[in-house]
């Protein structure tokens, strides 16, 4: 992706939405941070997870760059009302990838996969990866 | 400086502006030639080795820590040399040899400006339980309340010279900074300074500062990657284990000798005044320059301070700091965004982070302007996104 590429109104349309912005208050919602290694971009995830194991309410707070946040919020729309399993399955760079048509830089990937990880860490022991 | 500097011109062919120079500085010309030399015709082993040819390399080294030390305006009568890699290699080396006493310490002081190579090693020992971390405001405090705290017997304390987010820490002379010093030896507290953000930018006197330790990253001032220096006083109760810590196995010769050359750079070539001064115009253009956008917050350090130094720091409001810093070099102007590995320095700002502009002594009016048409782009380009 040139930097043109990066920025394009899909990326930006993910990176507005608001859809997961509001924290959850549920007693329930298990809970994960995660910081970026080398630029110290942060990722906070919210989950609750329903009786039937599939995920019933998420929240992500991404602060970080565009592409981070858009892709975590790609992310939320994907997990939202699937099981550990159906995400155990995906494998998140494609996702993402599919979405665009295209493939991240390698310094971008990681900025893409944020969120994600940190819903996976979020749901640690639920969702073996 | 900058026609010392072909590899300046050979990125892009001077279109490209190097302003990320607190992560690394370019080397001199001199500096690869150096090392070319070495490896083309020499590199042969400092290890002790039972030949002639050996013995040159292990000489090469031992006349580099004399060069080191003359560099930093004192000798082997006061302080020794040993070579390690890099900042992180050196605090880590020290913070070893507390953690092999096996008892608690006392605290430990930091500034509240540190870089992670130093705060984060010193954490470790704190997570363990061996000591306890005291911050030293040195944001907030004047210099009287600076020496005051500074009186206080601690068990070390690990001063940074410059910060890598704000510039300056203490006064331009570093009066403060050694008078400071001189209470914490009074009160038989070991005095640790940072030199990374300094050397290559200011004449460093490690006489007039008098530390027990100072240590540098050679890539910070024009030197090779990979190669740093921890100089101990002699009279430092860790100087035979830091020596067993760190002086040992195959030395790095090719980067030692890149070290030497860059050190005969600055003694032959470098005016620290004039660089200074240079440093200070350009400077000053850009804060003027910055303070012309209203969406654009500078990053003040201690009392107020803005552009400092050798570096200016902002936060893009409205901005993801890290797409404003890619756009920027995608328009062909290189700085660093983030928290630039200074978390705690960070939280001190009460920052999440900024874009950084870190200037050195080879930046000139030129890069200034293409910095100023690459920002406007930049912002053009974001207009109607965000």
């Amino acid at each position: 992706m040139s930097y043109g590429d990066q920025y394009n109104k899909k990326i930006m349309d993910f990176f507005h939405k608001k859809t997961f912005s509001n924290k959850l208050s549920s007693r329930n919602a298990l809970q994960a941070t995660l910081t970026h290694n080398s630029c110290a971009d942060k990722a906070f995830v919210q989950v609750v997870l329903g009786n039937d194991g599939l995920v019933q309410e998420l929240h992500f707070d991404v602060n970080g760059c565009i592409v981070a946040v858009a892709c975590a919020n790609i992310f939320a729309e994907f997990a939202l009302g699937k099981s550990a399993k159906e995400l155990q399955a995906i494998e998140e760079s494609v996702l993402i990838e599919n979405e665009f048509g295209k493939a991240f830089q390698n310094s971008r990937r990681d900025c893409a996969l944020l969120g994600s990880r940190c819903f996976t860490l979020c749901l640690k022991g639920r969702l073996q990866k | 400086m900058r026609k010392h500097f072909q590899s300046v011109k050979n990125k892009f062919n001077n279109s490209i502006v190097l302003f990320d120079n607190a992560s690394t500085v370019q080397l001199p010309d001199v500096t690869i030639q150096a090392m070319t030399d070495f490896y083309y015709n020499e590199n042969f082993p400092a290890n002790g080795a039972s030949y002639r040819l050996s013995e040159q390399s292990m000489a090469k080294i031992a006349r580099c820590k004399e060069k080191v030390l003359q560099f930093l305006g004192t000798d082997d009568s006061r302080y020794q040399v040993i070579f390690c890699r890099n900042a992180s290699d050196s605090v880590q080396a020290i913070a070893n040899c507390f953690e092999s006493r096996g008892e608690k310490l006392g605290d430990f002081f930091i500034t509240n400006l540190e870089h992670n190579s130093v705060y984060k090693a010193l954490r470790r020992l704190g997570r363990n339980k061996w000591m306890a971390l005291v911050q030293l405001d040195v944001l907030n405090s004047s210099s009287q309340e600076l020496l005051q705290k500074c009186e206080q017997g601690l068990e070390a304390a690990f001063l940074t010279m410059g910060s890598n987010i704000v510039g300056p820490v203490w006064d331009s002379d570093f009066k403060d900074l050694q008078a400071c010093i001189n209470n914490l030896i009074l009160a038989n507290t070991l005095v640790v300074i940072d030199s990374c953000q300094v050397i290559g930018h200011k004449k460093i006197d490690l006489n007039y500062l008098n530390p027990d330790m100072l240590f540098f990253s050679a890539h910070k001032f024009g030197g090779p990657n990979g190669i740093g220096a921890l100089v101990v006083k002699n009279s430092c109760q860790f100087l035979p284990e830091l020596k067993e810590r760190l002086d040992v196995g195959s030395n790095a010769v090719a980067q030692i000798i890149g070290l030497e050359a860059t050190i005969d750079f600055y003694n032959q070539n470098v005016d620290f005044q004039a660089i200074e001064q240079n440093t200070k115009t350009l400077v000053d253009s850009l804060v003027a320059f910055l303070k012309g956008f209203d969406f654009v917050e500078l990053v003040t350090g201690r009392a107020g301070q803005v552009g400092q130094g050798s570096i200016v720091s902002f936060i893009p409001k409205g901005i993801p700091l890290h797409d404003f810093s890619w756009v920027l070099a995608e328009n062909g102007v290189l700085t660093r965004s983030g928290t630039m590995c200074a978390e705690l320095a960070c939280k001190s700002l009460k920052i999440d982070g900024c874009v950084r502009i870190s200037l050195f002594g080879y930046n000139n009016n030129d890069d200034l302007e293409l910095f100023y048409k690459a920002f406007v782009k930049t912002v053009e380009f974001f207009k109607g996104k965000l």
